[in-house]
C-alpha cells in the first residue's frame, strides 16, 4: 500500500500522458454535469416518482452516471493509474479511442433517452459499451503487471468486474426494447444501478481515496487491514444486493444494504485514522464537498436498508438512488475532480528549466465558492422535493444545480485558459 | 514512528516542523490581510514571525543540502535518480522565496512592518507556504517511502550520521 502512495507523486511528472487524452474526458464530464441538471429541470415532473423507465429522468441519471461519473474515472484512469502503477498504459491510440468510442456513444444515449428513441438508443448504448469494455481492457493489463499496491489493485479489480457486468446488463436493457426478450426490466435495473453505483464508481471510490486523501492531507497512508475489511464488506454488499435485486428478495437487499454500511464504516475508520495524523490541517473547499458525500454515502444505505426492511419512506426507492448517485457520488466526484484538474494542470504546464506554476494560479476559487453552495442547496431542494412529492422543489433544485454546474464549468475553463488554452492542451 | 528506517523519520520530523510553522503563518496571511500589517510588538505575531524565521533560513537549508549532497547521490546509485532531480529542482524555485521571506520575517519581528513590507511578505509567503506544502507532500508520500524501501541497513547507520552531524 505504501508503494501506491509513495511512487505517486515522484512518478507523476515522468509519466504525464498528453494533457489533450484526460482533459477530454474532463471537459466532457463538466459538460455533462450541466447537461445532466438541465435535464433533471426538463424531467421535474416525473422525478419524485421515478423508478426507471424511458424519459427525461433516465436521460439525467444517465448523463450523471456515464456522462460525469464514468467520463471523470476514465480521465483521472488513464491519468493517474500509470503513475501510481509505475506502469505505462498500453497505447495512447486505444485511450483516445476509448473516448471516440464513449463520448459520441453516451451522447446518443442521453439524447435516445430523452425522446424515447429505441433505434438511437441501440448505438449508443453499443458504443458506450465498447468504450467502456476497452477502458476495462486498458486499465486491467495495466493492473494485472503491478507488483505490491495490493488494496488499490483489489478495488481496481472489483470495480473493473463490476464495471464488466454492469455494462453487460444495460446493453441488455437496451437491447430488450427492440427485441422484446421480455426481462423484468424492474428487476434487471435495480441490479444494474447497484452494480453500477456500488460496484464500479463506488470501489473506484474507495480504492482511490486510499492514494488521495493522504496525498492531499499529507497523512500516513490507510490501514490495510482495515481497507481489505471494507473492500470484502463492500463486494459480499454488492453481490447480496444484486443476488436480492434479480429475485426480488427484501431479506437479500437487506443483508446487502447491511455489509454495505459495514463496509463504509471500515472505509471511514481507515480514513479517519489516517486523517488524525495529518500534517496539513487545512484541507480546503474540496474537502467539505469530499466530507459531505461521506455523509450521503451512509446516509443513502440507511435508507436503502430500512426501505428493504419495509419502512414506508414517501418515494423512497428514487430518495435511495438520489441520495446514492448525486449525493454521495456525484458530490465525491466534484470535490476531487476540483483538486486533480489544477494539480495536473500544473503539471503539464511545466515548462523546462521553468518554475512549476501554482495549483492556487490554475484555480479560480470564487466559481468553486458559489458551485459549492449552489451544490449543497440544489441536493437539498431536490431531495425534499423527492420526499414531499413535489415537482417544484425539483425544478428549483434543479435550477440551482444548472447554476452550480456553470459556476463549475467556468473553473474548469480557468484551468484550461491559465494553462496556455486550447493549444496548450493540444500540443 | 512512522517509517522502519531512521533516516526517514528524522526527515519526517523536520517536515512536521516546518509544517506546524507554515500553518502558523498561513493563519497570520489570514489574520492580517495584503494591506493590513500586524503590529510586530504583539507577541503572538512576533512568536510566529521568530518561528518563520528560523525555520525557513537555516533549518531548510541545511535540511536542502543534505539531501542534495548526501541523499540523492544515494538514491541515484540505487536506479531511483528521477525523485532527486525532480526535488532537486523545487529546491532552486523555494530555496530563494524563502530566504526572502525568512529576512522579511525577522526585520519586521525587529522593526514592525511597513505596508510596501508587508504587502511583498504577504505576497511571497502565499507563493512559499504552496510550493513548500507541495514540496514537502512530494518528499512525505515520495521519497519517505522510498528511503524505507531501497536503502540498506549500513546506508541508514551513515545516513543518520551524517544527518546527525550537520545538526
Amino acid at each position: 500500500m505504501s508503494l501506491a502512495v509513495a511512487s505517486f507523486l515522484g512518478g507523476a511528472k515522468s509519466r504525464l500522458l498528453p494533457a489533450s487524452i484526460p482533459f477530454r474526458f474532463f471537459a466532457a464530464a463538466v459538460a455533462a454535469h450541466v447537461l445532466l441538471w438541465i435535464a433533471l429541470f426538463a424531467g421535474s415532473a416525473e422525478v419524485p416518482r421515478f423508478v426507471g423507465g424511458l424519459g427525461t429522468p433516465l436521460a439525467a441519471v444517465h448523463l450523471l452516471t456515464l456522462g460525469m461519473l464514468a467520463m471523470t474515472a476514465i480521465g483521472a484512469a488513464f491519468q493517474l493509474l500509470p503513475v501510481a502503477t509505475k506502469q505505462p498504459m498500453a497505447s495512447q491510440g486505444a485511450m483516445r479511442l476509448t473516448s471516440w468510442l464513449f463520448i459520441p456513444g453516451v451522447a446518443l444515449l442521453v439524447v435516445a433517452m430523452a425522446t424515447r428513441a429505441i433505434y438511437l438508443l441501440a448505438a449508443g448504448a453499443l458504443l458506450a459499451t465498447l468504450g467502456l469494455l476497452l477502458f476495462a481492457g486498458l486499465v486491467a493489463h495495466n493492473l494485472w503487471r503491478v507488483k505490491g499496491m495490493g488494496l488499490v489493485v483489489a478495488h481496481g479489480r472489483a470495480a473493473l468486474a463490476a464495471l464488466v457486468l454492469v455494462a453487460a446488463i444495460g446493453f441488455v436493457l437496451a437491447a430488450d426494447y427492440h427485441h422484446f426478450w421480455g426481462i423484468d426490466h424492474a428487476r434487471t435495473a435495480l441490479a444494474h444501478f447497484i452494480l453500477g453505483a456500488f460496484g464500479f464508481m463506488g470501489m473506484l471510490a474507495l480504492g482511490f481515496s486510499y492514494v488521495l486523501v493522504p496525498m492531499f492531507a499529507l497523512s500516513p497512508a490507510p490501514s490495510a487491514p482495515l481497507g481489505y475489511g471494507a473492500l470484502a464488506a463492500a463486494s459480499a454488499g454488492i453481490l447480496l444486493s444484486v443476488a436480492g435485486a434479480f429475485a426480488a428478495s427484501p431479506m437479500l437487499l437487506l443483508s446487502g444494504a447491511l455489509a454495505g454500511l459495514l463496509a463504509t464504516l471500515l472505509h471511514f475508520e481507515a480514513l479517519r485514522r489516517s486523517l488524525t495524523r495529518r500534517m496539513r490541517k487545512r484541507l480546503g473547499l474540496s474537502f467539505i464537498l469530499v466530507r459531505g458525500a461521506w455523509v450521503l454515502l451512509p446516509a443513502s444505505l440507511a435508507l436503502g436498508a430500512a426501505l428493504a426492511a419495509g419502512a414506508p419512506v414517501p418515494n423512497g426507492a428514487t430518495l435511495f438512488g438520489f441520495l446514492a448517485l448525486f449525493g454521495w457520488l456525484l458530490t465525491f466526484v466534484l470535490g476531487i475532480l476540483q483538486r486533480i484538474m489544477p494539480f495536473l494542470g500544473s503539471m503539464h504546464a511545466t515548462r523546462p528549466g521553468g518554475k512549476p506554476p501554482l495549483v492556487s494560479e490554475l484555480t479560480l476559487e470564487r466559481p468553486l465558492q458559489a458551485h459549492a453552495v449552489a451544490h449543497g442547496l440544489a441536493l437539498t431542494a431536490v431531495g425534499a422535493g423527492i420526499v414531499l412529492d413535489t415537482p417544484a422543489l425539483v425544478a428549483v433544485g434543479s435550477l440551482l444545480g444548472v447554476a452550480g454546474a456553470l459556476a463549475f464549468a467556468w473553473f474548469a475553463l480557468g484551468v484550461v485558459r491559465r494553462m496556455g488554452g486550447l493549444g496548450a492542451i493540444a500540443s | 514512528m512512522q517509517f522502519g528506517r531512521r533516516i526517514p523519520n528524522l526527515l519526517h520530523d523536520e517536515h512536521v516542523a516546518t509544517m506546524s510553522a507554515l500553518e502558523k503563518l498561513e493563519g497570520l496571511l489570514g489574520r492580517y490581510r495584503l494591506k493590513q500589517p500586524p503590529e510586530a510588538a504583539d507577541p503572538d505575531v512576533a512568536a510566529v514571525l521568530g518561528q518563520v524565521a528560523s525555520a525557513l533560513s537555516a533549518e531548510m537549508t541545511t535540511h536542502f543540502n543534505f539531501e542534495e549532497e548526501v541523499l540523492f547521490p544515494v538514491l541515484m546509485s540505487r536506479g531511483e535518480g528521477d525523485i532527486g532531480e525532480l526535488l532537486a529542482e523545487e529546491h532552486a524555485a523555494i530555496l530563494p522565496l524563502g530566504e526572502r521571506v525568512s529576512a522579511l520575517a525577522t526585520e519586521g519581528r525587529r522593526d514592525g512592518f511597513a505596508p510596501d513590507a508587508w504587502a511583498e511578505f504577504h505576497r511571497l509567503s502565499a507563493e512559499l507556504i504552496e510550493r513548500l506544502v507541495s514540496h514537502v507532500q512530494k518528499e512525505e508520500l515520495s521519497l519517505l517511502a522510498l528511503l524505507d524501501d531501497v536503502l540498506e541497513d549500513e546506508d541508514d547507520a551513515r545516513l543518520t550520521e551524517e544527518f546527525l552531524m550537520r545538526r
